[in-house]
């Protein structure tokens, strides 16, 4: 990203962004971390190519994005499943509709929906599935595309502490799988332990307009939640939290 | 300031109107427009506030009680389900018959005007009642909030936008079916009141050599309910759809992002899908007792036939079995399937354009303000009053029966395409932004993202409208069947013209039979179709709009 900048208009001219730069090498998983209202969302949806009206430079792998592609997915806070469509449906659809034949793209919808271990619940439609199942149809949905990379809007924050945890170390086992074949991640949250549980590279964003104040390396050592004791993690945790209270222009 | 022009405009219009029909109309009733109209908008006023005040007081005992609300809500879902237009023949003579002369007629009125508007505001209110959230009644009961402080603090701030929206409508519904109220015949008898109404009614069935003075009235009632919806009923429901929106009241936030319009375009766009949402969803949520509906039908069936049967035996029945003689079975079923033909056919014509409408305002968030300003107009136009000099215009021109098809089905377009285009409209364009991004992530674009996302999403929509459609049809199909037009009887083979003919000659025995035609008609479409079609849709967790 190079000095993207995004304003709105709504009675007066809002700045939400300014000048916002930063990379996502290959093979990594980044996290943006910054209080409610600072952006975030905004960013994560610039880079899905969702939203084209905000000033700078959006690059992948050098080119301009210019709208949404299926090498770039998504999943979304409110996990935003067609309610009238089973969880095999969920899958399957965007596959046939991005020209996976009929019978690849069943197969593939549940091969993931099996990776998300939810076989057995293909003919269910969301309304009956629990929120850390119906955010697990989401990840089958965005990974079953085969993407090169992969957004993460605040995937754990519509769901209960409990069910969240949970699903964060399962994630953490299906995103390490070595036969996946997405490798970057780019994830949004406002919740610092969970950043530093997740990611290799923490960015870290100021109240609005959004602005990058600093970006941290996590060096705690994989698989992440065997070492969440660890005084690295606690000193990690704590010095993301004074890179969001130091706010330079403040 | 556009509007105070707009209510200028339309009195000067109106002015010049009765001018016109005061120095070179040489009708001698067309003269008196001004006092007709005045008639008119007395009684509409009237029975509105009784309406009001009706609706209000046993909505807010119907909502807040549980069990007078389980005896009320089906009751009126049965008389709301039932064409007014079927049964007000019969109520106007048994008042007539009560209260002779003029106080019957007037009674007659003003019934017929009540129950066009009284469904709107009763479920209105019911829905506004209902939808105050748990957690609000837990906190008010937890503060204390009993009895009148109850009701002041919470029932009236949720039932005020739910009765404005309802209101609307209900203005709106009296204007439609005021011809209808203010002149019936039953028998050799004509039962009229003063009013416009009734002038566009006689002015159309030959009072006058040619039809001018029928479309002079037409013109006025079609002024007077616009001026009146600019006067009162705009500025109102921009004001308290405004004032909701500060509230957090029943207003998604999504509705204000998609429009880049001035905030007063918005609030217009929004202050209409305001005043028809809550109301639909209630009426069509809290209402639909099909059970007790067939209950009624099948007590009222058996009724029917057994006094039948009767008449045989005991001769105390046989004026009934007499009046049964008229009764054509082998023709029945054809004359059933006709109108039903007929209503179809309209039906998914309007539902086609609808859609077609939602694809074009969906591509093009420019065309959405000219959309709501013509559902505004079209959505007022006394579509009934047209019916009379529409018909006797084009009999003129065209054979009896073609001119009769052709009304009609203008009509039944007019009384169904509004429920069905605002619903489907409003739905599509206020598609969650949450549907729209996974449709662009995931690639759902054209004719896939308009079957997987956008049919699914409005088809509770549909269905709402579809339902409320349907009933506005089949008081348009009674009407519009059977005409008389310079004492020459016209009908068209149908239900409706049974019905009419029954009447006309006086019957009423064969009237209560069509009634009870038409009402089964009813409740199997709503058991077959419309219920089937809402329990899919709550099975997936939607929401009805």
């Amino acid at each position: 990203m190079r000095d993207v900048s995004k304003s709105y208009t709504n009675g007066g001219t809002v700045l939400a962004l300014k000048e916002v730069n930063f990379e996502v090498g290959k093979d990594e998983f980044v996290c943006i971390i910054g209080p409610s209202g600072c952006g975030k969302s905004t960013l994560l949806r610039i880079i899905a190519g969702l939203d084209q009206s905000f000033s700078g430079q959006v690059l992948f792998q050098g080119n301009r994005i210019s709208r949404p592609s299926s090498r770039i997915t998504m999943v979304f806070q409110t996990f935003a499943l067609l309610p009238w469509k089973t969880t095999l449906e969920n899958v399957q659809i965007p596959l046939e509709v991005n020209d996976v034949g009929r019978a690849e793209a069943r197969e593939r919808a549940l091969r993931y929906l099996t990776m998300v271990h939810l076989n057995g619940f293909e003919d269910a439609y969301p309304h009956d599935l629990s929120g850390g199942m119906k955010q697990r149809v989401g990840l089958a949905r965005a990974l079953a595309l085969n993407p090169d990379v992969l957004l993460l809007d605040e995937p754990f924050s519509s769901l209960d502490e409990l069910t969240a945890k949970d699903l964060r170390v399962q994630l953490l086992k299906i995103l390490s799988d070595p036969t996946l074949p997405t490798n970057d991640f780019l994830m949004i949250t406002h919740n610092v332990e969970e950043a530093v549980m997740m990611a290799d590279r923490v960015v870290v964003l100021s109240p609005r307009p959004g602005r990058v104040l600093g970006e941290l390396r996590v060096d705690v050592p994989r698989p992440r939640f065997e070492h969440l004791r660890d005084p690295k993690f606690f000193d990690t945790v704590d010095r993301l939290m004074e890179m969001l209270s130091s706010d330079p222009s403040a | 300031m556009k509007r105070r022009f707009a209510i200028i405009g339309g009195l000067g219009v109106l002015a010049v109107t009765y001018a016109y029909a005061y120095f070179f109309s040489g009708y001698p009733e067309a003269k008196e427009l001004p006092l007709l109209t005045l008639y008119t908008l007395a009684r509409i006023s009237i029975v509105f506030l009784i309406a009001t005040g009706f609706g209000v007081a046993v909505g807010v005992l119907a909502g807040t009680n549980r069990t007078v609300g389980r005896v009320i809500i089906p009751v009126f879902d049965v008389l709301q389900s039932i064409p007014v237009l079927g049964y007000f023949p019969l109520l106007l003579v048994t008042l007539v018959l009560a209260f002779p002369g003029l106080v019957g007629r007037e009674l007659g009125s003003m019934v017929m005007l009540f129950t066009a508007m009284e469904w709107s505001i009763f479920f209105g209110v019911v829905g506004a009642i209902k939808g105050v959230p748990y957690t609000v009644q837990e906190a008010a009961r937890g503060f204390g909030l009993k009895g009148r402080s109850y009701f002041r603090n919470i029932i009236a701030p949720a039932i005020v936008p739910a009765l404005l929206s309802a209101s609307t409508l209900a203005w709106n519904d009296g204007w439609t079916f005021d011809v209808v109220s203010e002149f019936a015949s039953y028998g050799n008898v004509q039962y009229a009141v003063s009013g416009l109404g009734s002038f566009i009614e006689r002015a159309s069935s030959g009072l006058y050599p040619d039809l001018a003075a029928a479309w002079l009235g037409l013109l006025v009632m079609g002024e007077v309910v616009i001026i009146t919806n600019q006067l009162i009923w705009h500025p109102l429901s921009d004001k308290v759809a405004k004032h909701s929106a500060h509230l957090g009241l029943h207003v998604p936030e999504r509705i204000f992002h998609p429009f880049r319009a001035a905030a007063g375009q918005r609030r217009r766009v929004f202050g209409l899908r305001f005043r028809v949402e809550l109301l639909n969803r209630a009426r069509v949520k809290y209402g639909f007792s099909t059970k007790l509906m067939a209950g009624v039908f099948l007590a009222g069936l058996a009724i029917i036939a057994g006094t039948f049967t009767l008449s045989d035996v005991v001769p105390e029945f046989s004026v009934v079995g007499d009046a049964l003689e008229g009764l054509n079975l082998a023709a029945l079923p054809i004359d059933a399937l006709l109108t039903l033909a007929r209503m179809t056919v309209v039906y998914l014509g309007c539902l086609l354009l609808s859609l077609a409408v939602a694809l074009y305002v969906t591509q093009r968030r420019s065309a959405t303000k000219y959309f709501y300003a013509v559902y505004d107009v079209g959505r007022a136009v006394p579509y009934l009053a047209l019916f009379p000099p529409l018909f006797a215009t084009l009999v003129a021109f065209l054979p009896g029966g073609v001119g009769l098809e052709i009304s009609s089905f203008f009509l039944l377009f007019m009384g169904m395409i509004w429920y069905i285009l605002f619903n489907v409209v409003t739905a599509a364009t206020f598609l969650p932004t949450e549907l729209k991004e996974v449709s662009a992530v995931f690639g759902l674009r054209g004719w896939a993202m308009v079957r997987h996302v956008m049919m699914p999403a409005i088809l509770p929509a549909i269905i709402t409208g579809s339902i409320l459609a349907w009933g506005g049809g089949w008081n348009v199909v009674i009407y519009s069947e059977y005409a008389k037009v310079g004492g020459k009887v016209y009908s068209m083979p149908g239900l409706g013209s049974l019905l009419d003919q029954a009447a006309s000659s006086g019957n009423s025995a064969l009237v209560v039979v069509y009634l009870f035609m038409i009402s089964g008609i009813v409740i199997l479409l709503g058991r077959l179709v419309w219920r089937r079609l809402l329990n899919k849709v709550e099975k997936r967790g939607l929401e009805l709009s």
